[in-house]
Parts: C-alpha cells; structure tokens; sequence
C-alpha cells in the first residue's frame, strides 16, 4: 500500500514538472500580449518575424524566487534570452508568475549584464539585492513595494535603456527611457525612494550641469517632479 | 616576391601574401591591398588613441572617426565637428556619396572609405540633449545580425560604452532604419586611394576631386 501511495505521488510530481515544463516551451510571441512591450511593438515584432522569416524563441537564463506581495508565498522571476541571436543583449524578456498568472516584458534591443558603466553614478547600487542575479536588481521602493531594476543595451550615443519594474500582484513598467541612473533616494523625504536620471556620464558630467528634475515615486508610478 | 615591394608596404615582408591574411585580402596579380590594409590600420590606431586619452566608456566616436580618416587621407576636416555636424557635412559635400548599406562591405574591402552617420537632434523630454552618432566602415566580414535583414557590415566604434576597430555595426545601431552610408570620393595628400589595390601618391588641391578607380581597371593593369 505505502509503495502504492509512493508511485502515486511521484507519478503526480511528474506531471506537474512537465506541465510547467510545456508551458515554458510553448511560450511564443503570442504570450508576449499578456505583458507589456518595451522598446517595440508586438506588431513591429510580427513585421520583423515575417522579414526575416524567423520566429524569435526564448532559452531561460536565469530563474528567481522572491515573495514579492509579502504573503509568505515566493514568487518567481524568469529571465530569458533569444535564441541563435547574434545581436545585442544577454536577455530580452522578464517574466513574473504570480498569482498563476505571467506577466511578461520584452525588449527586442536586449537588456545586458550589469557593468560599472550601467551603475556608474550610483555607489553601491549592487548592495542590496533582493534576487542573486547579475543581470537585474531588485530593491524595496518603500515599506510595500519591490522595484526591479534592468539595463538595456547601448545604441549609438545614446544612454541604454533603463527600465523599472514595479513588483506587485500585478507587475507594471513604470519607467523606461534612455537615461543612466543617477541617484535612487527618498529625496522628498516622503518615505518612498524616487530616482535621479541624467543622459551624461561621469567625463561629461565634468563639463555639464548635475541632473536637476528627478522623478517622484508615487502609487507605482515614476513622475516628474514638479 | 612582391613586385610593388618599391612601394609603401609598411612593415610586412615582400614575401608575405596579401598581408599574412588572405582571409580577408585576395591579390591574384600579385599586386597590392594597401587601401583596404590603411583603413584597417588607421581604425585600430584610432581606437589605441581613444582608449589612450579618454575613459573606456565616454562618448568619443566623433573623435574616432575624425582620427581615422586624418590618418589615411590627411584631411583635418573632421576635427572639431560632433557626429550632427559630420553627417551634415557629408549630406553636403561633393567629396561625399551615398550608398546603400547591401554595397558597403565590399566597398570597404576593397579600400574604399566608408562612413556611417546617424544625425539626431534635439532633446528628449527631460531637456537632455540628444546626440548623433557615426562609425568608420572596415575591411572585414559581414556579421549576421536578424534585426539588421540577415547581415550587417563591420566597423570601427568609439562612442558610449563602445571601444572596438571591427564589429558589426548591428552593435553600434540597433537596425539599419535611419542610419546613412557615405564613400569618401574626395582627394587625398597621402598615398591612400580608395577604390583600389593599389597605392598612388595624390595631393590636395581646394575641391578638386579624383575620378574613382573602379576594380576592373587596376585589374587590367
């Protein structure tokens, strides 16, 4: 009887690794539409898809556990990365499961490895992070909220993207532009941490004026402050 | 043995073929790649130079670029301008065409001097300035790159975060949409001439041009 109950369980174990299993490898762009495009539009993909005539599929880099909405539950950070691809980028798509449900963000133009250069104006950006990954950073924006932190690639003479992800039950983009980080601070001293961007690095920085508008924290959202 | 070994062949032997790289070099007649060979050197002269004077990951590609094309056609026209300004200048200038992006990479093989420029303007939403960009064209292979169509010609970069003398320019752009090719068909003071496999000494005079030498002709010779 005990090796009865015994296969059973296993042969249940085995199922439910393979139905996580198959839900990975079916995702296509067609999940892509329950999270949030960044950098480019599902219908620029499709129309880069049909040119090139490819269909972009994703190799898991890294996976994380975090309990992000602080119930005692870890949720789960997948990072992934386009397969057979020779252009710029370690990973291009950031998956939160939460609640059974996904939310993915994909950037097409690759977000990379954090270096020096990508958190060159911030000391010690790196102390803490909530995840052990070196391609994102997760910090607590205030007493509820979990950011998360991912650094795109850089194009021309333009700064990478920075894009931020607010981590709750419901994951949002909340900032995404090209900038470098400059500060990330509780500067209104309303108990929320806000962010300092600037388009100049350190050199320039010598010759030009520091940043002066910064961007306030509030309900998820980044704004310019007043 | 080389019979242009006479001739401006720098440092290699006059026994060596095609510069030790026939990779990249073919040379049935037994003649020269002198143009393609400067290009490539005056690329990666450019970057020691950058990298001698500037942080590893400031925005210099201006500067790059400006060094290079000094090198091999000893022109100075480009000192001075930003990345706006040169793309400017080579939109205007009757030492400049444009070509087509599928063309560049045997143009550069050949020896030709290729310059891709990207002109932006303006500032972002936050009032930061926004920045042009350009990239010196090289001898090489083309890289595969999906979002640039299949392929993309390689270059020398020395703008932000960038520091390399060939790679494909899908690292520099991030597709082909918007960015402009340009063939230097000005004159020169050195003995660089583009179009060719072989070395000629040619001197500047005001806005004088040379008539581009196309491969049949050196071949015939």
């Amino acid at each position: 009887m005990k090796n009865l109950l015994l296969i059973i369980l296993l042969v249940c174990f085995s199922q439910c690794n393979t139905t996580v299993g198959e839900k990975t490898n079916k995702q296509s762009t067609n999940d892509l539409q329950k999270g949030q495009l960044i950098g480019e539009t599902l219908d620029d993909i499709k129309e880069q898809e049909h040119e090139m005539n490819v269909s972009l599929e994703f190799e898991k880099l890294e996976s994380h556990l975090i309990d992000i909405n602080d119930d005692g539950i870890e949720e789960t950070i997948i990072l992934e990365k386009l397969k057979d691809w020779n252009d710029p980028g370690d990973f291009h798509r950031i998956t939160v499961i939460i609640n059974a449900e996904q939310y993915s963000f994909f950037n097409v133009s690759g977000w990379i490895e954090i270096s020096n250069y990508e958190i060159q104006h911030v000391d010690d950006f790196l102390m803490p992070n909530l995840v052990n990954s070196k391609y994102i950073v997760c910090k607590k924006a205030d007493k509820e909220d979990i950011v998360l932190f991912s650094f795109g690639y850089t194009y021309a003479s333009q700064p990478g993207l920075l894009s931020i992800i607010r981590l709750s039950d419901e994951p949002t983009l909340i900032f995404n532009k090209n900038n470098h980080l400059y500060a990330f601070e509780d500067f209104n001293i309303d108990g929320t941490n806000d962010i300092k961007i600037t388009n100049y690095d350190k050199d320039e920085l010598l010759h030009n004026s520091p940043p002066k508008n910064y961007y306030k924290y509030v309900k998820g959202w980044y704004f310019p402050s007043e | 043995m080389d019979p242009e070994v006479e001739n401006d062949h720098f440092d290699y032997s006059p026994y060596a073929y095609v510069y030790n790289n026939p990779i990249l070099f073919i040379d049935p007649f037994g003649l020269d790649s002198i143009a393609a060979v400067e290009v490539k050197k005056a690329a990666e002269n450019a970057l020691q130079w950058i990298l001698d004077i500037y942080r590893k990951t400031s925005a210099q590609c201006n500067r790059g670029v400006s060094h290079a094309f000094e090198e091999i056609t000893g022109s100075k026209v480009f000192n001075g301008m930003t990345a706006n300004e040169m793309v400017d200048y080579m939109e205007s200038s009757d030492d400049f065409v444009e070509v087509e992006v599928d063309e560049t990479q045997e143009l550069q093989n050949e020896g030709d001097i290729i310059i891709a420029g990207q002109k932006v303007i303006g500032e972002d939403e936050d009032g930061n300035p926004l920045h042009g960009h350009v990239a010196l064209g090289v001898p090489g292979n083309e890289e595969s790159s999906k979002k640039w169509g299949g392929s993309a010609p390689v270059g020398m970069d020395t703008g932000e975060n960038k520091r390399w003398s060939e790679k494909g320019m899908n690292w520099s752009w991030t597709s082909k949409k918007g960015v402009s090719f340009y063939k230097y068909i000005g004159p020169s003071n050195k003995t660089y001439n583009a179009g060719t496999m072989k070395s000629v000494s040619v001197t500047a005079k005001g806005p004088q041009k040379i008539k581009p030498i196309v491969r049949s002709e050196v071949v015939i010779r």
